[in-house]
């Protein structure tokens, strides 16, 4: 009898030939969304599960047992009796309701407890055999070692040492295509997780620039894009960019330079390396190629949330008793309290 | 590119996106002025069709000038003076956008549709109900409702796709 039943390894595969668009592929018994519906579905469940608890919590009800009971009954009922599985729906159920059985747990404040929720992740990630919920288990055994031991080489060298086994596992051919994307999300999110949580550690104190973690990015990220060269891994050789990329930014105070000229050098330097790139790979078919990749249907959707996100803007600007704004308000270069189309001070 | 310009166009008109919940933040002056900016996107697009048939750019127009005038929408809504109308613009928006989903096979406008239209109905229903524990039983089932509809509609426009 499976006790947790799920897609065989010849379901996720024939998934993912159809992703591929492999022509003549049957369908599997299994429902599964997109990337960003499953982004949709997994945030209104959430929405859903805190409207429970906070009902819960109004009836004075024990709210994190029956929350998490009711989470995780409710993702198996879907999983086992409609066959949902990566539609988001029920991953979120299930790494909701997990988190908030962690809760009922006796608290004692000790750091181990991110070890708690890295395994309730992991163990979400093996039940939903979402890669997503396994690099997040890895992220938090980071923030562990930063919490646990507050060193910042010692972060960043468990970092990297996670990010090239996992480089080096993708060597194996997997069965099951979800290992490869969980192995494959690791190496690639491992690096500016390690590097984000070394920036954790120092913001509180004095933040000086680490030569140490500088070269350890930099170790990482020659290994990462050798392997990636070798072995003709497109995701070690974003990995090692990204680790290259983190490297110049710990060594930018040594550099002496104006912000401004950092960062047109850095974009005359991507561009350029784009262009290069480009160039060498026009028409090629074989070995290193180039290929448009449309990442999802919601492209365009995307586009519109990101850039309004990067958008230029600024604090508001200090009230004005009379007289209007005024020039000296002006937060930073990217300040727009003025406004433009006849805005006033504040927009 | 193209994003990038209307992204700036909507800037230079004093829209901008501070955090999650600054469309519910934001002043009744910007959720016209976010009309404004939707309705020069529509008219921008209008005039790119004509001008450039052959051009792709249709859908990311359609996308903006919808998330444009989605937000306005609720921006509205989330004041007391403006809510009902707000919200009655953010239903009135939601009805064409799942319309148009199904005229052009686009799934991420029957996203938009289920998703602004619920919180639109959420902000209405909530701000008449006192009692809180109304509220979250009120919210669970709205919630609940949406993913059905979303997911029954999302169904709906692959099968036809297919």
């Amino acid at each position: 009898m499976n006790w947790f039943p799920g897609p065989s390894v010849e379901d996720e595969r024939t998934e993912e030939l159809r992703h591929l668009n492999v022509p003549g592929v049957a369908a599997t018994p299994w429902r599964h969304n997109g990337v960003m519906l499953r982004i949709v579905f997994g945030i209104l469940a959430i929405v859903a599960l805190a409207a429970l608890f906070g009902f819960f919590a109004v009836l004075s009800m024990p709210k994190e047992w029956l929350t998490g009971l009711i989470a995780i009954g409710t993702a198996e009922w879907l999983i086992r009796r409609h066959h949902f599985f990566a539609t988001g729906l029920e991953s979120a159920l299930w790494i909701s309701g997990a988190f908030v059985l962690i809760f009922t747990l006796p608290s004692s404040g000790k750091i181990e407890a991110i070890l708690v929720f890295a395994l309730a992740a992991g163990l979400a990630g093996w039940r939903m055999r979402d890669a997503f919920f396994g690099v997040i288990a890895a992220v938090l055994v980071i923030a562990y070692v930063a919490a646990k031991w507050q060193s910042v080489p010692l972060v960043m060298i468990a970092a990297s040492i996670l990010a090239l086994t996992a480089a080096v596992a993708l060597r194996r051919a997997w069965q099951r295509p979800s290992t490869n994307w969980l192995l494959a999300g690791i190496a690639l999110v491992m690096p500016p997780a390690g590097y984000a949580a070394t920036i954790f550690l120092r913001i509180f104190h004095n933040f000086a620039t680490s030569l140490p973690l500088a070269m350890i990015l930099a170790v990482t990220a020659i290994l990462l894009l050798a392997m990636g060269v070798l072995w003709r891994d497109r995701v070690l050789l974003i990995s090692g960019t990204i680790s290259v990329a983190l490297a110049a930014v710990e060594l930018q105070d040594r550099v002496d330079l104006s912000m401004e000229a950092k960062l047109i050098a850095f974009g005359l330097a991507f561009i350029a390396a784009g262009a290069i790139l480009a160039r060498a790979l026009r028409g090629a078919t074989r070995g290193f190629v180039t290929t448009p990749v449309r990442v999802a249907a919601y492209d365009d959707a995307m586009q519109i949330g990101g850039i309004i996100a990067i958008a230029p803007h600024g604090d508001h600007a200090a009230a004005h008793d009379a007289g209007g704004p005024q020039l000296a308000d002006s937060a930073s270069p990217t300040d727009k309290s003025f406004g433009g189309a006849g805005a006033g001070g504040g927009f | 590119m193209l994003s990038l310009s209307i992204a700036s166009l909507a800037s230079w008109l004093g829209i901008e996106r501070r955090s999650l919940t600054s469309i519910f933040d934001a002043a009744v002056a910007t959720a016209i002025r976010g009309f404004l900016c939707a309705a020069i996107v529509a008219v921008w697009r209008v005039i790119d069709l004509r001008l450039r048939p052959a051009t792709t750019f249709r859908s990311l127009f359609d996308n903006a000038a919808a998330n444009l005038a989605f937000w306005s929408a609720l921006t509205l809504a989330a004041h007391d003076d403006t809510r009902l109308i707000g919200c009655a613009i953010a239903i009135a928006l939601a009805f064409a956008s799942s319309i148009y989903a199904r005229r052009r096979n686009e799934a991420a406008f029957v996203i938009y549709a289920w998703v602004y239209g619920t919180i639109a109905v959420d902000i209405a229903v909530c701000s008449a109900i006192r009692e809180e524990a109304f509220i979250m039983l009120y919210l669970l089932i709205s919630t609940i409702a949406a993913i059905a509809g979303l997911f029954i509609s999302h169904a709906r426009l692959k099968k036809a796709a297919a």
